[in-house]
């Protein structure tokens, strides 16, 4: 970490050179600092450094994001191993970058221009995984070919015996032959578009998503800027060569069409801000090519710091699709009314930019200007229009107020651009354009330009409609290149065609078409169902292996997956220290994960994730999704042609395809048949084709609940028909069909034989004894008292709180049983209270469901405002919210708008951003949570009829044991979290409320039992409630540690209790503040800070970890919470409420085992599984995530779909982890025969409790005696004394 | 046994786990089945010992009833889908012979 710290006062002191060299600038012009003079053969240059306003400029504008992204870098890749790596590539990026903006020569510029590159590669490789690696050395190949072109630039002009100094280059040009000029102006210019991403060297851009998010940062808003950097400082020389500039015109505009188009197809993030970054850079090298140099350094400035915000900004890109969840609906105003609306505003627009130009606000360059100035217009009126018509329900003069400030924006764009082109006219020589034909060049070159941008809007306009399906299937293949050179094929050398075969002939009969289906859906049972980042909620990843014990299933997926098949013996030991049980001796490291990476088997995964994606897409891409109506394989299946089998090397390959029928389950069939693969092996075959994708596996197959589709067999279809297809192309990839990944033996289903994974369990039975024994110790010798009668009765308590089983409630239920002792008592429950409801926004047409996966919402909540004047301002302010963030990205998708947004908005979105990396937390600048709390504008109104409410009342309580004895206030207590520029919000939210918060559940449970008319049914129901007992809700933030009572209507609050209460939650989440924050790395060594450090961490936008959520979790408890108050369980134990006493009939504890503890059960396999393999079961880290479609994250330009918890939600470092890959512990307290019965009438249950995955241990009420489960009706006893260092528990006799 | 005025019919009844309905169901609509009743939350005993009905907050486990009535021409790959699909799966298929009196409406 050190080395970021450096790179951050590195950026700092850069900060200040460019700032006095500002200073030194305005006060007394340009000035120089030389070490020398070379001279060779009559050519010379200076050894040193030059300063004029417009590198001073320059300097300033790299200087402040050289410190943005060094500052965000140093917090966001806290816990990286590889962090110490990058901080000597940011600096000496930043360096080679001052350098080529301050050099007195060309070679000085020359040797700046390559270290920055070099630099910048090792910046993306930092990170030294094989994709990083293999990613950063294609992309310093290319920029060393560009590099390669600007010094042979520099080497003609020494050979010419040029003055290479910057300062001479106007006469330097003025002494070139004309051939010469326009060598030395084509290659300056060729290295320029080569590391500016132009068409067509574009690919390599998009690829870079590979970086960490800082170093995407960097690459966007600064070295991409060359073509544009070395116009500016070298335009003596470009201006010589008009013709060089026409034609550099032209690739801009091409650019600009290519990668807008492009950019409009991609589902991911971070893609479509790479292929927007080419665009933008095209509309530089346009302004370049145009002659307009001024243009494109308010371009280079404005767009450098509006990218890198976006790029760091970039983990919030699923808020648009919970906002527009959330947001009223909008009702669009007619089309004719907006044409009529878009004439006034663009008359408006025109005449500003008329009069700009007339009165020589702006100086004319000839017609160029005309169309600089144009898209300048169109970006107002684009803004305009759509804010004075999206909805037609937003008041008219918040819509007029909106309109006005983008006229406004372009009234000051023209200011600063003539300001800016007025001030470098005495230093830039003006274009002066040839005739060609009689014909000006510069509007012959114009014209073509505008040709190719209005055939630009148009193709846009007509894809948008759904039209042109081609270029939307070109656009999302074309962004990125193949990444192994077999599958680099030119499109010139295709392999031989394929024949299509004749279908007809191979009979699908019904049984061999429902034979398949029923394979297939054997091999997709083996991926668990996910759900998208909206409701982030834990999944067991290898939920589908339940049937296995825990070990043999992480083998199995091994085997399937490429996954590691035990836990890091090194992260076993760190935690075995942290215990009083002695450690092993050190021993090998677990192997690596070894995926094939078979030619084949990449070329398939690329195409399905790359189609996947954008055919699932929520929102992302502009053009919207990809036949989202039909299935994956019927909707592949229209991609297909001729461009589908250039890219993918095999001529006929389409029409090979598109000859199957359009039923999955037949293609299949005859596909499986041509394979090859017997009944038998289809199964393995399938499971190993969807394991290669098992994210976006598992995401198709929560997609599809529900319906008669079943898109996983789509998928397969899809996967085993191109690689059908493919071998037919090419016999000889016939080998790479059946690929098994490893098959050694540490992922063979049988017993582990290497050293490590023995070496790993021994460790793991340790760890598990160390974590199990003391737990089990105190819970038995507590119920020992409680079967002895020695706990005394205690009196009622003022208040009850009941909170989540989450275990994160523990640590503050225990201080506030702490700090309010004999006063305050605690109870667990599942969050959503037993109320599954679907909570929707005022005038929101859809709403969140607020339950666990395990249920649907029966009825709807919404939310309500008394007052009708506070209701219309409420509904008003979210609809102008909704307004502008349509607006906004209208303009930023459009194809002519995005430019002048980025000039304009970029320097206050980079200054909102270094406030929010300078000051995380604090002030006005601080960014908005991603999930604001759902506390709701006001009250809520339940669609529950009065027997629904009884019933769910009496449930919540009779499950948790509140059966009586009732406080005198009763605190229901949803619980949230507040993070930002985060993905992964939903997973630090209530699990049990579909990862939201859960304080409408709680308002709503309370609004039953505030209810005479649901008390007094209660009462005829055997539950009598004090009538001087009051309900309440309150919403606990488990990132801020704070707590919040809410309203519920018709309850009365005695204010001196709540008063009281309040003061004891005040004592209380400061201490859980100063307990969790100790854990927390970066956090302050001052315990009187925590408070504050943990509410400003939740809003830091570079923080990966806001809080530890759930990780540590390891054992549940159904019981008395007698049982567990007397031991700090450290918020590692789900804690859930019951008493045996008032559940004779077992009820209760069924619901308890069939649900609370089956979701504690996914939550704790799913943090075992991300320790077990960060990577593979998670999602990998945080750093290069990219947010895909809305839906979920990949890491990087491509790949699977990464639906799993990231490596900072587990891991410390690379080598410590907070969590402990432990399977569950649950402990009930309750009759053994109760639980046996309700266990043997559950296979669930059998499968969970037999194969280890949960450790069953009943303590029976009667004599505390101890049982494990050990198979169906069979249980063993525990006895005093008999755990051993070799495994937690060591039955010594069956009951 | 031929009823006037009625078409043969074949009557299927499913017992599968609450997880397993999904696949059932998109196997009889992939089979041209034009409807089937579902019902959740059954109980019963057998093989496996008791099962037990519908849970208070979990939809997704315990076993479910599914019955269809279908033309003969259908029961092929219906039959052939599910005897792969019981090779690894608890649950029973019952078929019967039955008459309905409306044969289009059961034909997709």
């Amino acid at each position: 970490m050190r080395s970021l710290q450096r790179a951050r006062l590195a950026s700092w002191g850069l900060l200040a050179a460019a700032s006095a060299a500002v200073a030194g600038v305005w006060l007394g012009g340009s000035f120089a600092v030389s070490a020398g003079t070379v001279r060779w053969s009559g050519t010379s240059a200076t050894l040193g450094v030059t300063v004029d306003a417009v590198s001073a400029a320059l300097l300033l504008f790299v200087s402040v994001v050289g410190l943005l992204v060094a500052s965000f870098a140093e917090r966001y890749l806290d816990g990286e191993s590889t962090a110490d790596r990058l901080g000597l590539p940011l600096v000496g990026t930043l360096l080679g970058t001052a350098l080529v903006l301050t050099a007195a020569s060309l070679p000085v510029l020359l040797v700046g221009w390559v270290a920055a590159g070099l630099a910048l590669c090792s910046a993306v490789g930092h990170r030294g995984d094989p994709t990083a690696r293999s990613v950063a050395s294609r992309t310093r190949r290319i920029l060393l070919a560009g590099d390669a072109l600007l010094a042979l630039a520099v080497v003609v002009l020494a050979v010419r015996g040029a003055d290479l100094d910057r300062a001479s280059l106007t006469e330097t040009a003025q002494g070139l032959d004309p051939v010469t000029a326009a060598a030395v102006a084509a290659l300056i210019v060729a290295a320029g578009l080569v590391r500016s991403a132009q068409v067509p060297f574009h690919r390599w851009l998009p690829e870079t998503a590979a970086a960490a998010t800082p170093v995407s940062a960097l690459l966007h808003a600064g070295l991409v800027n060359g073509a544009g950097i070395l116009a500016v400082l070298l335009w003596p020389l470009l201006v010589a060569a008009p013709g060089v500039l026409a034609v550099t015109a032209v690739v801009g505009a091409v650019t600009v069409v290519v990668a807008g188009l492009q950019m409009r197809a991609r589902p991911d993030v971070k893609g479509r801000l790479a292929c927007s970054t080419s665009a933008q850079m095209g509309w530089m090298t346009l302004q370049v090519g145009l002659g307009v140099p001024a243009a494109a350094l308010v371009h280079i400035i404005g767009h450098g710091l509006f990218k890198a915000t976006l790029f760091l900004g970039s983990g919030s890109a699923v808020e648009p699709f919970l906002a527009h969840r959330d947001q009223p609906v909008a009702s669009g105003e007619s089309g004719r009314h907006t044409a009529v609306v878009g004439l006034g505003v663009g008359l408006m627009a025109g005449a500003l930019t008329v009069v700009a130009v007339a009165s020589e606000v702006v100086p004319w360059h000839g017609p160029s200007t005309v169309l600089l100035l144009g898209a300048a217009a169109v970006t107002s009126v684009v803004l305009a229009v759509q804010a004075l018509t999206a909805d037609r329900a937003l008041q008219t003069g918040r819509r007029v107020f909106l309109a006005a400030g983008s006229l406004l924006a372009l009234a000051g764009y023209l200011l600063v651009v003539g300001a800016v082109d007025r001030s470098l006219s005495t230093t830039v020589p003006a274009l002066d354009w040839p005739d060609v034909l009689g014909v000006d060049l510069g509007l012959l070159v114009t014209v073509l330009v505008f040709a190719l941008l209005v055939t630009g809007v148009t193709l846009d306009a007509a894809a948008r409609r759904g039209r042109l399906l081609r270029l939307r299937v070109w656009a999302l293949r074309a962004a990125l290149p193949p990444r192994t050179a077999r599958n680099r094929t030119p499109f010139w050398r295709t392999r031989r065609g394929v024949l299509p075969a004749d279908h007809a002939t191979e009979q699908v009969t019904p049984a061999l078409r429902a034979g398949v289906r029923a394979r297939a859906n054997a091999a997709a049972e083996l991926f668990v169902p996910t759900w998208g980042l909206d409701s982030f909620v834990a999944t067991n990843p290898l939920g589908g292996l339940v049937h296995l014990p825990v070990d043999e299933a992480l083998r199995h997926a091994a085997r399937l997956r490429g996954t590691r098949p035990y836990a890091s013996p090194e992260i076993l030991r760190r935690a075995l220290a942290t215990t009083s049980v002695p450690g092993a001796d050190p021993g090998d490291r677990v192997p690596a994960a070894v995926a094939s990476t078979s030619a084949l088997a990449q070329l398939v995964d690329d195409e399905t994730t790359v189609f996947l994606a954008a055919w699932s897409d929520r929102g992302e891409a502009p053009w919207g999704a990809f036949g989202a109506e039909v299935g994956p394989w019927v909707a592949w299946r229209r991609t297909l042609g001729p461009g589908a089998d250039r890219a993918l090397g095999a001529r006929g390959l389409s029409e090979r395809v598109l000859a199957l029928p359009d039923r999955a389950d037949e293609a299949l069939a005859i596909v499986a048949e041509r394979l090859g693969l017997s009944a038998d092996e289809q199964v393995e075959y399938f499971a190993q084709s969807l394991g290669r994708v098992a994210g976006w596996t598992s995401q198709l197959a929560r997609q599809g609940e529900h319906a008669t589709r079943d898109d996983v067999l789509e998928l397969l279809a899809l996967r085993s028909a191109l690689v059908e297809a493919l071998v037919a192309a090419d016999p000889s990839r016939g080998q790479e069909v059946i690929d098994r990944g490893p098959d050694d033996a540490s992922t063979s289903s049988s017993a582990p034989s290497d050293p490590a994974a023995v070496e790993a369990a021994g460790l793991l039975a340790a760890l598990t004894h160390a974590r199990r024994e003391p737990l089990l110790r105190h819970l038995r010798a507590a119920a020992e008292e409680q079967a002895a009668g020695a706990v005394p009765a205690s009196p009622r308590p003022d208040v009850d709180v009941v909170m989540c089983i989450d275990v994160r409630s523990e640590l503050l239920r225990r201080e506030l049983e702490s700090v309010g002792a004999g006063r305050i008592r605690t109870l667990g429950f599942a969050g959503f209270f037993g109320v599954p409801l679907r909570h929707v926004r005022l005038d929101a047409a859809d709403g969140s469901a607020q339950c666990p996966v395990l249920l649907a919402p029966r009825n709807d909540v919404s939310e309500e405002v008394d007052d009708p004047a506070r209701r219309a301002r409420v509904i008003a302010d979210r609809r102008s919210q909704a307004t502008r963030s349509d607006a906004w990205h209208t303009a930023e998708t459009g194809q002519l708008s995005p430019f002048a947004l980025a000039e304009v908005s970029g320097p206050f979105l980079a200054a909102a951003a270094l406030a929010r990396t300078l000051a995380p937390g604090r002030g006005r600048w601080a960014p908005t949570p991603s999930r604001p709390g759902q506390s709701g504008a006001g009250s809520l109104e339940a669609g529950f009829s009065e027997d629904e409410r009884v019933y769910l009342a009496e449930a919540a309580l009779r499950t948790m044991g509140m059966v009586d004895d009732f406080a005198r206030l009763v605190v229901l207590t949803g619980h949230t979290s507040t993070t930002v520029n985060n993905p992964f919000a939903a997973g630090y939210d209530c699990g049990a409320c579909g990862g939201n918060g859960g304080s409408v559940n709680a308002r709503v449970l309370a609004d039953f039992l505030t209810s005479a008319t649901v008390r007094a049914r209660l009462v005829e129901r055997g539950l009598v409630i004090p009538a001087d007992t009051v309900f309440a809700a309150a919403l606990h933030d488990t990132t801020r540690d704070t707590v919040t009572l809410m309203p519920t209507r018709g309850a009365v609050l005695d204010p001196r209790l709540v008063s009281r209460f309040e003061s004891d939650l005040a004592v209380a989440t400061a201490v859980v503040a100063r307990r969790r924050s100790s854990s927390l790395p970066g956090s302050p060594p001052d315990p009187a800070l925590a408070h504050r450090h943990v509410a400003r961490r939740a809003l830091d936008w570079a923080q990966v970890r806001p809080e530890w959520g759930l990780a540590g979790n390891h054992a549940f408890v159904a019981g008395p919470r007698a049982l567990t108050s007397g031991m700090d369980l450290s918020g590692r134990v789900f804690l859930h409420s019951y008493r045996h006493e008032s559940d004779p009939e077992g009820a209760a504890l069924e619901v308890i085992l069939t649900a609370p503890l089956v979701v504690a059960q996914w939550i704790n396999a799913q943090y075992l599984a991300t320790t077990v393999d960060p990577d593979g079961f998670g999602s990998g880290s945080k750093t290069v995530h990219n947010v895909v479609g809305r839906l979920g994250v990949m890491a990087g330009a491509r790949g699977d779909l990464r639906p799993a918890l990231p490596r900072q939600a587990v891991l410390v470092d690379d080598e410590t982890a907070r969590h402990e890959p432990l399977p569950l512990l649950a402990v009930v307290h309750a009759p053994t025969e109760r639980v046996d019965s309700i266990v043997g009438r559950h296979g669930m249950l059998q499968d969970l409790c037999g194969n280890g995955w949960v450790t069953l241990v009943v303590i029976d009420p009667g004599d505390a005696t101890m049982r494990q489960y050990v198979g169906p009706g069979r249980w063993a006893m525990i006895e005093h004394g008999s755990e051993d260092a070799s495994g937690a528990l060591a039955p010594v006799s069956a009951a | 046994m031929e009823h006037p005025g009625l078409t043969p019919m074949v009557k299927i009844e499913v017992v599968v786990d609450a997880s397993d309905v999904d696949f059932v169901e998109r196997l009889l609509a992939g089979e041209g089945v034009s409807g089937w009743t579902a019902m959740p939350g059954i109980s019963g005993f057998g093989h496996h010992g008791r099962s037990e009905g519908r849970l208070l907050f979990n939809e997704r486990t315990g076993p479910t009833m599914l019955v269809a009535v279908l033309a003969p021409e259908h029961l092929e790959g219906v039959v052939e889908g599910l005897r792969v699909f019981f090779s690894d799966h608890h649950g029973v298929l019952f078929v019967s012979d039955v008459s309905v009196s409306r044969p289009d409406y059961f034909r997709s």
